[in-house]
């Protein structure tokens, strides 16, 4: 890709005509956010796979951590290798340095017990299921789409980021670039009953319908949007006809602002696999006039597998260190950029995994996890909700294996962070499902 | 006027001068007849193909016992094989279809060799994995073995490894079993595909022991087995629609305890020895010598559970059984569901035919996989058969669309090796000097989300279930068509067609597409117009579906170019079209 920048920058202009962006609406756009506004922007660090969460924060002492090590064996995390997380009985896996000062500095929080839910469940509802039990659990895929979706329903579908476009994108963004961005694979994030997101590369990019046959170029890029215009009756033409105008209307204009781009001072480590999304991330951000955006919603898709069903000791540390590396340097980045107080970010994975060790060494598919937040405007320091009991045919304990009912919807987390973002309370029952059989919508993390 | 029109085939197949044939072929007004008049010109010009496959084609002619319009021989082209090339057109013209696939099943399977197990370097190529790729494409795009292949394809996007995390010492055998048993019994398919290495790595059957005390068995072969490779969540009906209970609600399949009683079916493997014994304990894998690279895991009795286990439907394994004996019986259990005929019937005709086929459709697909006709259940030709022979398979194959929700998105890998076996391409790439395929080919579909043998996850690279955006219409493919895919398409295509396949500024020459001025698209560019020339590649490319507005926008953009740029633009321009990236 890096081979052609000169020439492809000699080609932006025709095609940011092609594609019908016109100065004047850049102007606009300019215009629009050169004005007195506020800037928010939420950024989902997807760990595909399902987190071990089960490692990452836990009980620091007593019989709880008792509990713990004992049914996790070999892959327990020594006690000495835990950060007492200040206002709890918790520890924080001590491959966490950055995360754990984050917390102290009051800017992350950590959520607890966190899984889809139709409405509040106990152990002996589930087992009877005298309540409705969300479906699919403990499916990699479907849960993914739940948990892309910010709710209980899995399967393919509008998400809490595609209706918060919905609503919001209208007067918090210009008609440039979407509302939400994907760096990575997604199924439902972004998608809206109108919205869909924009997909970006890594290292913020420069993506172009690149011509190099001289003079011919104009007339093929030409004919290349007529053909998107020429309908033989096939949904599935018509589909992907919309993919491609949008693929041509925003990567030309995307093209158009990222020479305006000034880099960071921060450092994004070339070795970590998630510095070249946080970069295109960062970067847009920095752009967000030239964008016109006073709303941004990210998702970075973790590249790494953290479906451990074995040697999870040798595996899980190495995803601990990249996770903490990034955050750092999201930290770092935000700052640089003064826009700590405006960014939130938060994590999502399929589901945790069982605290019961297996016989390869691992653990296998589970439904409640720990989650955290990290962002200037958190509410930091805390560990919200309520930690499960770790006693296997426990409280919380479904099978015997360790697989923790929820205590915290994902719903209710998904609200919270909406409602920070701006979306009105009224709406939030319709954007997450199962939301109003929760006594509260807001945690108050953020 | 199919008559006159058939009539002037045989005659245009008499001349030799592409001129001629287009002038005459102008008189041709019946679509089928267009597209004979175009692609006959092809057959005439060696340039394309060799002489002598070139004149086999000529020879066989248009006859009175030809059954099939080109048209039609295009389309089953795109179901049946890593797309038509000019000269499967013709013979596919010629023979039928249903003689097509007959002699289809009868090509033994070509067999990728093994990988040297201890060097990376071989001339070129710097990784594991790139021989193999090299091998895997070269049949892709050149082999005789067409619709085995391509079947084989489709089901490692069901069965998934990804050379990410296993071997690519492993992914010859794997793909070589897959290939074998593309027209074997699906039964089969499953234990070989459970016993391979490179599953037995991926998803840890490979050393998965009878739990200690206060552990559980590795559920991860266990749960996939069932959700992703052969029934799904939820039971189906023989239409492929859910089976609800008396609440309106969806049947699981299977429970978590189903899981780990699996799981602990599917304990005491281990991999093979490098001359495929069985080892007395435990071979680990390790990277300087993967152990029993071209073998199916061999029984370790002591690390296999024998607990007695309930599987499916009630069915129990009794305590005391071997390893060999359990998998067998849990294997069985699997393929005797009821969901399985509807869950592989579904894949199938999504893969080959179809994202939405009816429930009629898959009704009749999954009568085939429990019965061949004679007693069989799992008979991979007879599903085959049933998906490609089907009446709604076969609806439009003299044009028109019947079904608004018809054809499928071409996933990037089917879509690239199309283009590339449609435009006549050749390859002079030897052993040990092959890294083009891997540093190329692959990398590149990588940026279109499908690198070749590695998927993101074990669901593969999409879902059968994605949906467009506020419908109900299925669009697998469509999952990683994105704003960031389809630039990334038309740059790479562009790489290929004009760049001479730059990567960083670094040009190739060992695989070329015949887009030459001295081409017989170059012929036809220079010799006879512009819109004789987008006829012709409509009629290989789209099987003579395009659009007169399409036709004039393309005709219009090319005018007055010099033959060479006249070729690679027009074939640009159809190929990253998204009238091309569907199958219609």
């Amino acid at each position: 890709m890096q081979r052609r920048n000169f020439l492809k920058t000699a080609s932006w202009a025709g095609l940011a005509q092609l594609s019908g962006i016109s100065p004047l609406r850049t102007m606009s756009a300019l215009a629009q956010a050169t004005s007195p506004n506020d800037y928010k922007a939420i950024v989902c660090l997807f760990m595909r796979g399902g987190n071990d969460s089960n490692n990452m924060i836990v009980p620091i002492g007593g019989s709880q951590y008792s509990a713990y090590s004992q049914v996790r064996g070999s892959n327990a995390i020594a006690q000495n290798q835990l950060l007492a997380l200040a206002n709890s009985s918790l520890g924080l896996n001590a491959a966490f340095p950055n995360l754990n000062r984050a917390y102290i500095a009051g800017d992350a929080a950590f959520i607890a017990n966190v899984g889809p839910l139709v409405q509040p469940t106990t152990k002996a509802q589930y087992l009877a299921t005298s309540v409705q039990i969300p479906q699919q659990l403990m499916a990699h895929d479907n849960q993914q789409n739940a948990w892309e979706s910010g709710a209980y329903v899995p399967g393919v579908g509008t998400s809490w980021s595609g209706l918060t476009s919905d609503l919001m994108a209208a007067s918090y963004n210009s008609a440039n670039m979407p509302m939400v961005t994907i760096v990575g694979n997604a199924t439902n994030f972004g998608r809206g009953v109108a919205s869909t997101p924009f997909n970006a590369g890594p290292n913020a990019q420069q993506e172009s319908f690149w011509c190099n046959e001289g003079n011919a170029c104009n007339a093929r890029m030409t004919a290349a949007q007529q053909l998107l215009t020429f309908n033989n009756g096939a949904n599935l033409l018509q589909a992907d006809q919309q993919i491609y105008q949008s693929a041509y209307k925003y990567n030309a204009f995307y093209n158009s602002v990222l020479g305006s781009a000034s880099g960071f001072s921060t450092s994004f480590p070339s070795s970590n696999p998630l510095s070249s999304a946080l970069y295109t991330v960062a970067t847009m951000m920095q752009l967000r006039n030239q964008i016109g955006a006073r709303r941004q919603i990210f998702l970075i898709d973790v590249p790494n597998s953290f479906d451990t069903h074995a040697d999870q000791a040798d595996i899980q540390p190495g995803l601990y260190a990249m996770i903490d590396q990034f955050i750092g340097t999201f930290v770092s980045v935000m700052q640089e950029m003064g826009l700590y107080n405006d960014v939130t970010l938060f994590t999502a994975s399929d589901f945790s995994r069982t605290l019961q060790m297996n016989s390869a060494g691992g653990s296998d598919h589970a439904w409640g996890g720990h989650h955290f937040v990290v962002g200037g405007a958190v509410k930091g320091g805390k560990v919200y909700g309520t930690f499960p009991s770790l006693t296997l045919n426990g409280a919380d304990d479904i099978d015997g294996t360790g697989r923790f009912v929820p205590t915290t919807a994902l719903s209710q987390y998904t609200a919270t962070l909406a409602s920070w973002f701006g979306v009105p309370s009224s709406q939030l029952g319709a954007m997450l499902p199962g939301l109003s059989n929760f006594s509260t919508a807001n945690l108050g993390f953020v | 006027m199919t008559y006159v029109c058939r009539y002037s085939m045989r005659f245009m197949r008499s001349l030799t001068r592409a001129a001629s044939l287009f002038t005459v072929g102008l008189a041709c007004v019946h679509a089928d007849a267009q597209l004979a008049t175009t692609l006959s010109t092809v057959s005439t010009q060696p340039a394309a193909q060799t002489a002598s496959q070139t004149n086999a084609v000529v020879s066989t002619g248009w006859d009175s016992t030809t059954t099939t319009s080109l048209q039609a021989a295009g389309r089953i082209l795109n179901q049946a094989s890593f797309g038509p090339t000019i000269n499967d057109v013709f013979a596919v013209e010629s023979s039928g279809i249903a003689s097509y696939l007959d002699a289809q099943f009868k090509q033994p399977a070509y067999i990728i060799p093994a990988a040297n197990p201890q060097t990376v370097t071989t001339g070129d190529c710097q990784s594991f994995s790139c021989d193999t790729e090299y091998y895997w494409w070269n049949d892709v795009i050149f082999g005789s073995d067409q619709l085995r292949q391509r079947v084989a394809f489709e089901l490692s996007k069901l069965f998934v490894v990804s050379i990410d995390t296993v071997d690519p010492r492993y992914l010859p055998n794997y793909l070589n079993l897959l290939s074998q048993d593309a027209f074997g019994n699906w039964f089969n398919l499953m234990q070989d595909v459970a016993l391979s290495p490179a599953m037995g790595t991926y998803l840890n059957m490979a050393n998965s022991t009878t739990p200690t005390a206060g552990q559980s068995a590795n559920e991860n072969f266990a749960r996939e087995m069932m959700q992703l490779f052969s029934i799904g969540v939820y039971a189906l009906n023989q239409d492929g629609s859910l089976k609800l209970d008396g609440n309106g609600n969806p049947i699981a399949n299977y429970t978590s305890a189903q899981v780990q009683n699996f799981a602990l079916a599917y304990t005491g493997w281990t991999f093979a020895n490098n001359d495929c014994s069985a080892p007395s304990s435990a071979n680990y894998y390790w990277y300087n010598l993967p152990p029993g690279q071209s073998c199916p895991m061999t029984v370790l009795p002591y690390a296999h559970s024998t607990v007695s286990k309930t599987l499916l439907r009630g069915t129990v394994l009794p305590a005391g059984q071997s390893a060999q004996q359990d998998l067998t019986g849990a294997l069985t259990n699997i393929f005797n569901d009821p969901s399985m005929p509807p869950f592989v019937a579904q894949h199938l005709i999504q893969s080959l035919v179809k994202s939405n086929p009816s429930p009629a459709y898959i009704s009749r697909v999954a009568a085939a996989f429990t019965d061949n006709g004679s007693g069989v259940r799992g008979d991979m030709k007879a599903i085959i058969t049933a998906i490609l022979m089907d009446p709604e398979a076969r609806a439009d194959d003299n044009g028109g669309i019947s079904d608004a929700n018809g054809g499928k998105l071409r996933d990037p890998i089917l879509w690239w090796a199309s283009v590339m076996r449609a435009m006549g391409a050749t390859s002079t790439a030897t052993v040990p000097n092959v890294a083009f395929f891997e540093q190329r080919f692959d990398l590149w579909l990588a940026d279109l989300d499908e690198r070749p043998h590695v998927t993101p996850s074990v669901f593969s690279y999409y879902s059968p279930s994605f949906q467009l955006q506020g419908t109900s219409t299925y669009a697998p493919e469509f999952q990683n068509e994105n704003t960031l895919t389809i630039s990334q398409m038309a740059e790479h295509m562009q790489d290929a067609i004009t760049d001479n396949w730059s990567e960083n500024g670094v040009t190739a020459t060992e695989f070329a597409m015949n887009l030459t001025a001295n081409s017989f698209w170059g012929e036809a560019a220079r010799t006879a117009t512009p819109t004789n020339l987008v006829n012709a590649l409509d009629a290989l490319l789209l099987h003579g579906t395009m659009t007169q507005g399409m036709q004039q926008a393309i005709v219009t953009s090319i005018q007055g170019l010099d033959p060479a740029t006249m070729v690679r633009c027009a074939v640009y321009l159809i190929v990253t079209s998204p009238q091309y990236r569907l199958m219609m």
